[in-house]
């Protein structure tokens, strides 16, 4: 007989029949935890997000460089939504100058620095919606600190009454849990918590 | 424009209104799990229809009806009487006791027997609910065969058309999801599919009162 060991259970829904209602009443802070995607499946998640609305979004990468997101962006477009970037990725690599639609920065070492990028740069882009890909590098769910659960409750809630407003309505932390299962999920000042599931490996037999 | 290639699942995680799904639970559900324990799932079965008194008929494929009895000593399940069809002490020939909750047969070893045993099941106990314990001695998703999926999608079909009245509206088909990734999700036949995953109770951090905006006795608290 198994030890009686106190531990949570999380539920998680599948919702695929679900999938409108989901996306048209995802609002607030949006932590969005995948199995390492890539660009093209983030591009599909926002397709479903406020689906034929025009919106712009700020979209802060530690990630993907630019110069990618545009590549991908000629494959897989991405219609009526208007999209801003802050590049973390290149700004050491090269010397790039600013466009009207992507700046170069470097990348934050600590939420703090998160918090300030973030602040900064809805100035310029006055988005609807702002994603950050990803908060990985600054936590790790499995098997997270005091300190770092102290840390990132501090900054989901900072960044909560800093950013949004009634036209600025989302933020969505992705997450990549490559690192292991969440074994601990914030569920404190996060309004919705998603996973999204990409299988790459094709069925032999499909429905 | 190019077409993507492999599938995309989304799942939201139900924490704030588990307690709420859970009580209007019906039709076909598949539940996956990571090789979770008896005592573990019984807090799941707990939030099955909590409002009401419920019959449950569990048919196992994985543990003794000797363990789980064990196990519902030390957790009980609430509003619920449970009877079992051990399909594992079956080849143990095991002494009858003189319990009438508990029916041994021999492991099903295919859908086909799977829905023959569920349906003399249904007919002795006439349960609200029915648990499967569970699918994945029965079927891979992980790399289905089309004449596997074949013969689930038959079954599932089967149970709705068969099994399915206005008492017996719910089962439960756990799924061991230990095995790798789940190449197919049955898309067809399921009502609802439901990940369970086991995790640490949420702390919050030591100093809390910061996160609040008021003076709060500092203590390292549950969330749940």
């Amino acid at each position: 007989m198994e030890e009686l060991n106190i531990v949570q259970i999380n539920y998680w829904k599948e919702i695929r029949k679900e999938i409108s209602i989901t996306f048209e009443s995802l609002h607030g802070l949006i932590l969005l935890t995948h199995n390492s995607i890539e660009f093209s499946d983030l591009v599909d998640f926002l397709k479903n997000l406020r689906k034929n609305k025009e919106i712009t979004i700020l979209y802060i990468s530690l990630i993907n460089s630019y110069d990618h997101i545009k590549k991908t962006l000629q494959m897989f477009p991405l219609p009526s939504k208007k999209l801003f970037i802050v590049d973390c990725v290149s700004g050491f690599l090269l010397d790039h100058h600013d466009t009207a639609d992507c700046v170069y920065r470097s990348p934050p070492s600590n939420l703090e620095e998160m918090k300030h990028l973030i602040l900064d740069n809805i100035r310029w882009s006055n988005p609807n919606v702002i994603i950050v890909d990803s908060i990985s590098q600054f936590i790790n769910f499995t098997m997270p600190t005091e300190e770092e659960l102290h840390d990132f409750y501090t900054f989901l809630r900072s960044v909560k009454e800093d950013t949004l407003n009634i036209t600025r309505d989302a933020i969505i932390l992705l997450y990549d849990d490559k690192m292991g299962s969440m074994k601990t999920l914030p569920t404190l000042f996060t309004d919705t918590i998603m996973k999204l599931e990409v299988i790459k490996e094709k069925p032999e037999w499909k429905d | 424009m190019m077409e993507k290639e492999g599938e995309i699942r989304y799942w939201r995680a139900i924490h704030n209104d588990v307690d709420e799904e859970m009580k209007n639970l019906d039709g076909i559900l598949l539940v996956l799990h990571d090789s979770m324990e008896f005592t573990q799932l019984i807090d799941f079965f707990n939030k099955i229809k909590s409002n009401h008194f419920t019959n449950v008929l569990y048919v196992s494929l994985t543990r003794s009806h000797d363990y789980m009895r064990h196990a519902l000593e030390q957790k009980p399940l609430d509003q619920k009487r449970v009877f079992f069809i051990d399909c594992v002490s079956g080849f143990a020939f095991p002494v009858e006791e003189n319990i009438d909750r508990v029916l041994y047969h021999k492991p099903p070893r295919d859908l086909h027997t799977m829905k023959e045993i569920i349906h003399y099941g249904i007919e002795k106990t006439n349960p609200d609910i029915v648990i499967i314990d569970s699918l994945s001695q029965l079927i891979n998703f992980s790399k289905p065969t089309g004449e596997e999926l074949d013969e689930f999608y038959n079954f599932l079909h089967d149970l709705r058309k068969q099994e399915i009245s206005m008492v017996c509206n719910t089962f439960i088909l756990l799924f061991d999801a230990k095995m790798g990734a789940l190449a197919h999700l049955p898309s067809q036949g399921i009502d609802t599919i439901l990940k369970l995953e086991m995790s640490k109770p949420t702390k919050l951090p030591l100093e809390t009162s910061f996160l609040f905006g008021e003076k709060k006795a500092l203590s390292s608290e549950l969330l749940h």
